[in-house]
């Protein structure tokens, strides 16, 4: 890993570059979980974690893929017949016939996505620039404008797309839109703190103090994430640490404990804690993916409130929910 | 937060009026009284009708009608069951054995005299909505004052040459007077049952002090001004109150602006504190709900109960007959209505109030009251009255905030309307500065000048209907022969000629409508909408300004202003289904006209995939796409245009023009065939101006994005667009700074009029399994909200698709 010297906070003087292209997967208006105000967020595709918990696992390839909801299916079968690849066939199953793909010989071409109207078959990731990407979401400023929000930046993990996440976040800025950029926190520290140079807000995963687990539970290790961190926080001016709260995984107060602890040891003083999204199995299904964890209901609000407890006691402030 | 009481003293009353939470909560009294009125919600009413009636008394019979309309009138008020309850403050409730009494107006014309008018077309009644009495000069100067102005009127027309014409004018002036009187004899039956309750034993002395000074709140007003806060509101309530038994059910206007001197005279001099005045204020507010009903089976009988001979074709015993829907000529052209669309107004009786808003010398109005009667809308979450914010660009922050905070709580009250936007609009029709400021909601959301109007609705300008009428040359599906033939629509070549052809059918209907008013009112023989040749209002004409001058009723050109709202409707799938036709057809040329149109013949039976191609394809209002909204503001632009072109022929007659439904998107719906944004024949249409169902893909910025692209600046009458929140996106503080954000911007950026509601599809769909648990589930319905198992079953499911697509 290069190191490279800490950037000082403020990077307006760059112009931005508006012909960087992006892969995103999705804009979501009116968000209600990722920051404060109205805000857009703006998900991009590729994360080099594969959380097991992922809500949103169609984010985790930086690639185009083709998503099937089946229950979104008529049975016109006009996909079959434009497939160039013949990829897709009819199967079987619960006593009615659904599409099959196969992936193998799949090129995502777009045609099945093309003619499917019901919207049971659906590209998931488009190229977008960052002009292009600036130009919609500024139409929503006036929104941003009144109730303090702006732009939140998530994903997969903005990083893994650094070029057009930095120039996207950047010209944000220069366009006087508040920036929140929403990370897992991995990679290498030149990236990240770039990034973090150009968001306002940094809104940043912690999932397991306990590297064994985090290398478990996300396939990766969590030595170069908590490095970061410990480097943000000395001169990010608005970073938030969020724990999501995933039931019989990390939301033990043992675990919410270390969590707290961890980062009352940073000097930080406020801590986030999101409840489970219980809606994520579906979406494994979409891309043919086995959603390993059992389906959970989301805590209780007493529940949330005991893990707040055990951080107020650590000395922070506490939110429950995004 | 709850300020302690030694804060209080330092605590400005607009703060404390804010912030107290003390005040969000019910006193033991106000406790005691809620119990009362949410049991006599489930229990069954009564109809009652005095015995005698006017026309049978020899002496009575060669009055004119009107004196014998005000005759009867005053005989309901002297002689309907009331009476004064454990804990009321403010009296004025008719109740019999505890059992909630509807009072009617005895018969007070001849056989003779009805058949008459039935062969003229016409017909005898009496009872109206949709207008405002100004009730600072009720409150103000009191009913003696306004009578001197009558007394006064008739010793001058007395003095002119006796004519028919005079005598007709001498007439309404003692129905005036008949009517007026009536009134105050009303309060002073309360004055003297409080009085004689006062002096009974076993009473403590609190309650006996609070009787003794009930009576002299009852004999003072409302023939007197009022002088205390107490005062104000009751005398408010006398006349709200004698006016809803009569028949005439009126919205209320800006409640907060004209209670409040008393309020603020009290306050200066320490003669009240906001806890008191809260009380007050919160006995006002079960007054509003004393008819409430939320049990289905109380309310209606069903049709085949008519049918089997088990009751009555009538309304009887405080019961709507539920006898489906029917289509008859409504105006100037036939329309569909259904007898359950009485179930969701039932329980607001359009007693409409707004807060707030820019005063007439262009202040703010916002007041402790303003908090106050918030206080009492979070705290008792009932669908009545229907409440208004007025915002505008000063608004205070805090008042953003508060009505955030209490549109979380769900039920989608209060409603808000933009200032900046409404008023403007009304100087542009012609009404000066200071009387626009005045504006007021009327039953529903649609506009009027408070105090000053004889408001009505002209309905019918369904955007999607005369779409129809292009493609079938004139000819409605369901209604037949409507319109002009617009041409072949096979032999169009380009978009244009389809939307000119729509133009000319709009067109077409704007000016017969516009026409059937205008030469009606101007001849006198319009007989729509309470206006009619044998309809009087003697009472409310004494107290909206300019009658008494004009020496004319308020149906007959009294009222400083006559409105006719003329209402656009459909207007969200009109313009979707006109963006699918340019798709589809003429720009991208994937299918001919008369495919499209072999489609809709079978209703799309048979054309799935083209129907399902159409929904996920074509550009959709409500997305901020340009390719649709743009087609939208030239079919809007031409309504305004139009609209005011033929209104130009009618220079008495103000016609403010809105787009909306009110409740009414499933009736609306039923008198259109399929059409080419993939609705199926008879669908629900979208609500007001709100996004189509399912069409709305991009979130609430976009749709408000789309919704501002519209000339919405034009549409005095209003513009609601809804929208609906999940609670989950807007919780703690940042979700209602979150929502106050999104309030503040659409007034800044000249939205209309905004409704949010904060629901949760799983709750309603439990109040279908079990409505006995769900009887105070408040829903909004287009218009006003309403309690979710009053509603018929066709329209609870379409409610919770609506709820479950983000729409309400």
């Amino acid at each position: 890993m290069t190191e490279v010297p800490v950037m000082t906070p403020d990077a307006r003087g760059v112009a931005a570059v508006g012909s960087v292209e992006g892969l995103l997967l999705d804009i979501d208006r009116f968000a209600a979980h990722d920051g404060p105000g109205i805000r857009t967020a703006v998900f991009l595709k590729g994360c080099p974690l594969s959380c097991a918990w992922c809500h949103s696992p169609e984010s985790r390839r930086h690639d185009t893929e083709i998503l099937y909801q089946s229950d979104r299916c008529t049975g016109c079968w006009l996909c079959l017949e434009v497939c160039p690849e013949r990829a897709l066939s009819k199967l079987q199953r619960d006593g009615g016939d659904v599409v099959a793909l196969d992936r193998s010989q799949c090129t995502v071409c777009d045609k099945c996505a093309e003619v499917c109207y019901p919207g049971a078959l659906k590209v998931a990731g488009r190229r977008i620039t960052v002009d292009e990407l600036v130009d919609d979401v500024a139409r929503d400023r006036p929104f941003f404008e009144r109730s303090g929000g702006g732009v939140t930046l998530s994903g997969g993990e903005p990083a893994r797309q650094f070029s057009f996440s930095y120039n996207f976040l950047l010209a944000c800025q220069q366009r006087g839109i508040h920036t929140a950029l929403e990370t897992t926190g991995y990679g290498r520290w030149d990236v990240i703190s770039m990034l973090a140079n150009v968001a306002d807000l940094l809104l940043f995963d912690l999932k397991f103090v306990d590297d064994a687990l985090h290398r478990r539970m996300t396939g990766v290790s969590n030595r170069v994430i908590q490095e970061n961190l410990q480097r943000l926080a000395t001169w990010h001016p608005d970073l938030q640490i969020r724990v999501p709260c995933i039931p019989g995984i990390n939301d033990s107060a043992r675990h919410i404990g270390a969590a707290a602890r961890f980062v009352a040891g940073l000097g930080l003083h406020h801590i986030v804690l999101l409840p489970y999204n219980g809606a994520a199995g579906a979406k494994y299904g979409w891309i043919d993916q086995p959603f390993v964890l059992a389906d959970e209901e989301t805590q209780s609000e007493e529940y949330m409130t005991s893990l707040a407890d055990i951080c107020r006691g650590e000395g922070l402030t506490v939110q429950v929910g995004g | 937060m709850t300020i302690d009481v030694g804060e209080l003293t330092q605590v400005e009353p607009l703060a404390q009026a804010r912030q107290d939470m003390e005040l969000r909560t019910c006193t033991e009294r106000i406790r005691r009284l809620l119990a009362v009125v949410q049991e006599r919600m489930t229990t069954k009413q009564m109809a009652w009708c005095p015995d005698s009636v006017p026309q049978q008394d020899p002496d009575s019979a060669p009055l004119p009608l009107v004196v014998r309309h005000a005759q009867a009138f005053a005989q309901v008020l002297a002689e309907m069951p009331i009476t004064i309850e454990a804990d009321d403050l403010i009296v004025g409730n008719c109740v019999a054995e505890g059992v909630i009494v509807r009072t009617n107006v005895a018969d007070y014309a001849s056989h003779a005299e009805r058949d008459q008018a039935r062969a003229e077309g016409s017909s005898i009644g009496a009872g109206l909505s949709h207008k405002t009495p100004y009730y600072y000069d009720v409150l103000g100067r009191g009913l003696s004052s306004i009578l001197a102005d009558v007394e006064g009127k008739v010793a001058e027309v007395s003095g002119r040459e006796p004519s028919a014409e005079r005598d007709a004018v001498l007439a309404h002036y003692q129905a005036m007077i008949v009517e007026s009187r009536a009134v105050i004899g009303m309060a002073h039956r309360y004055a003297d049952l409080a009085a004689a309750l006062a002096a009974g034993a076993a009473l403590s002395a609190a309650r006996r002090a609070e009787l003794v000074e009930i009576a002299a709140v009852c004999r003072r007003v409302p023939e007197f001004p009022a002088r205390s806060f107490h005062e104000a509101i009751q005398s408010f309530w006398f006349v709200h109150y004698a006016l809803f038994s009569t028949g005439t059910k009126l919205s209320c206007g800006r409640l907060d602006q004209y209670l409040h001197p008393s309020l603020q005279a009290e306050l200066g001099a320490g003669q009240i504190t906001l806890p008191k005045a809260q009380e007050l204020i919160d006995s006002l507010w079960l007054r509003f709900n004393d008819r409430a009903q939320i049990c289905r089976e109380n309310f209606f009988v069903s049709a085949e109960e008519v049918a089997d001979g088990k009751a009555s074709g009538k309304p009887r015993g405080g019961v709507t007959v539920d006898g489906g829907p029917s289509v008859g000529d409504v105006g100037h052209r036939k329309r569909f209505s259904f007898a359950t669309d009485a179930a969701d107004a039932i329980n607001h009786f359009g007693q409409n109030i707004l807060l707030s808003g820019v005063l007439p010398d262009g202040s703010d109005g916002t007041n402790e009251l303003t908090y106050l009667c918030l206080n009492a809308l979070q705290k008792f979450a009932f669908t009545s009255p229907v409440v208004t914010v007025r915002l505008h660009r000063d608004s205070p922050r805090d008042l953003l905030s508060r009505t955030a905070d209490v549109l979380k709580t769900g039920g989608g009250m209060p409603y808000v309307n933009n200032d900046d936007v409404l008023v403007p609009a009304y100087v542009d029709l012609g009404v000066p500065l200071a009387d626009a400021r005045d504006y007021a909601n009327s039953n529903c959301w649609e506009t009027m000048i408070e105090g000053k109007s004889d408001q009505e609705l002209l309905r019918g300008m369904n955007f999607l209907l005369f779409l129809e009428l292009v493609l079938y040359r004139g000819r409605s599906k369901v209604l037949g022969p409507l319109g002009p033939d617009t041409g072949d629509p096979l032999g169009f070549t380009e978009f244009d000629q389809l939307l000119q052809a729509w133009k000319i059918q709009l067109d077409t209907q704007l000016q017969q409508g516009i026409d059937f008013i205008g030469t009606g009112l101007a001849d006198g023989t319009l007989e729509q909408s309470s206006h009619g040749k044998y309809k009087y209002n003697p009472f409310l004409s004494a107290l909206t300004q300019d009658c008494v001058a004009n020496e004319r009723d308020v149906i007959r050109g009294g009222a400083r202003y006559t409105i006719w709202h003329v209402m656009g409707e459909a207007v969200a799938n009109a313009i979707d289904a006109m963006a699918a036709i340019r798709k589809m057809v003429f720009d991208d040329g994937i299918i001919t006209m008369a495919a499209l149109v072999e489609a809709l013949e079978a209703n799309w039976d048979g054309h799935d995939d083209l129907r399902q191609r159409i929904l996920a394809r074509c550009p959709r209002f409500a997305n901020n796409d340009d390719y649709a909204d743009d087609i939208g503001r030239e079919m809007m632009a031409w309504f305004v245009e139009r609209s005011r072109f033929h209104a130009a022929r009618y220079p008495q007659t103000i016609f403010p023009i809105s787009v909306g439904t009110f409740s009414w998107y499933a009736k609306i719906g039923k008198e259109v065939g399929p059409t080419p944004d993939g609705r199926f024949a008879g669908e629900a249409i979208a609500a007001n101006f709100s996004p189509a169902l399912g069409a709305d893909m991009s979130g609430p910025t976009a749709a408000i994005g789309s919704y501002l692209k519209m000339p919405v600046a034009d549409l005095a009458a209003g513009a609601p667009i809804d929208l609906r929140f999940s609670s989950s996106g807007l919780q703690g503080v940042a979700g209602t700074e979150r929502l106050a954000g999104l309030i503040d911007t659409f007034v800044g950026m000249g939205g209309n009029m905004l409704t949010v509601t904060v629901t949760d599809a799983e709750e309603l769909k439990r109040a279908l399994i079990e409505p006995e648990k769900y009887r105070h589930l408040r829903v909004r319905m287009g218009g006003w909200s309403a309690y979710f198992v009053m509603l018929g079953e066709q329209q609870q499911r379409l409610h919770i698709r609506r709820v479950e697509h983000g729409l309400v």
